[in-house]
């Protein structure tokens, strides 16, 4: 199956709550936040949250701007 | 007292500082324990796995108002679904608002602005808009619940100091509500003449991160921003085109 994450195109085995998804990515702070299929998730619901064929995945935080 | 109130916020230092393109974030921090600076704004970008560099937030205390900006942002519509993401990482409810669909002189599209702002201040933002200086777009601004107005001194990133200042002055004149100079200060000077005009506050960045000694720096800008500030209360004398003796024309010594 394929996803959309962070804009790119990519394979995945099979479906997959986000926590998993993200812990094998090696993202580590709380610091995140993911917006999947166009909504906003916090940490707390990334393990309900099963990522399907088709998702799109954007793992967003701070950085410094003007 | 001479205070700054923005959506509710009393705004002690009126430097805004913008956090980006410092050679460590820890900077920041030291710019804003030495100058008092209250208001601080930030990105919003998706982060890649193994390129997850230190956090900004964590150089930030705690009693700072932190103001996600919408940059990136080329319509309403994609300024408004960042505004969101961006309260919704806890930050709190203030947003500056910048669409900008023009590459190479990054000026901001303030249809768009006026559109994004209308929605965002009825959700309960406090929507603080990045604007070509224009009257009438800044009126509009204000009618869709802009809490202030932030136009441009110059194109952003270019130090070249307050060159709209006629624009900005009208804004000044006639808008009632805080009209904020964001973009393109180049050094304290441009600084104090948009406080010296009657600008209500200013927002630096590039010019303090890209100092040599950023911290020293931003004290400048902070000390030129006080002085604008004081002299504009002060009310300057008039000007004239000759000279006005400044000692008595009466009682020479013979």
């Amino acid at each position: 199956m394929n996803i959309v994450f962070n804009g790119r195109q990519e394979g995945l085995t099979e479906e997959t709550p986000l926590a998993e998804l993200l812990c094998a990515k090696g993202y580590k702070s709380e610091l995140l936040v993911v917006q999947h299929n166009g909504q906003i998730h916090r940490p707390g619901e990334w393990q309900a949250l099963i990522i399907k064929p088709g998702d799109q995945v954007d793992v967003l935080r701070f950085v410094g701007g003007g | 007292m001479d205070k700054l109130i923005i959506g509710g916020r009393e705004i002690q230092n009126r430097l805004l500082l913008g956090t980006g393109k410092f050679s460590s974030y820890r900077l920041i921090s030291e710019i804003i324990a030495r100058t008092g600076i209250g208001v601080v704004t930030v990105a919003l970008r998706r982060v890649d796995p193994g390129k997850q560099e230190e956090d900004v937030l964590h150089h930030i205390p705690k009693d700072c108002i932190i103001m996600p900006n919408t940059s990136g942002a080329r319509n309403a519509e994609e300024a408004i679904r960042i505004a969101r993401l961006g309260r919704a990482m806890g930050c709190g409810d203030w947003v500056k608002i910048e669409v900008i669909s023009d590459n190479r002189y990054l000026l901001p599209d303030n249809e768009e602005t006026i559109k994004a702002t209308s929605v965002l201040a009825r959700e309960g933002f406090v929507v603080l808009p990045y604007m070509n200086p224009d009257l009438t777009a800044g009126r509009k601004l204000l009618e869709a619940g802009a809490a202030a107005v932030m136009p441009l001194g110059s194109p952003i990133g270019t130090n070249r100091g307050l060159k709209t200042r006629e624009l900005v002055q009208i804004m000044i004149d006639e808008i009632k509500c805080p009209i904020i100079v964001d973009a393109g200060l180049g050094m304290p000077s441009d600084a104090a003449l948009c406080m010296e005009i009657g600008a209500a506050a200013v927002l630096v960045n590039t010019a303090i991160a890209t100092a040599n000694d950023p911290v020293i720096m931003a004290e400048a800008f902070s000390v030129a921003v006080r002085a604008g500030r004081l002299a504009r209360l002060a009310g300057p004398g008039e000007t004239s085109k000759v000279a006005r003796a400044s000692s008595p024309l009466t009682g020479f010594l013979d």
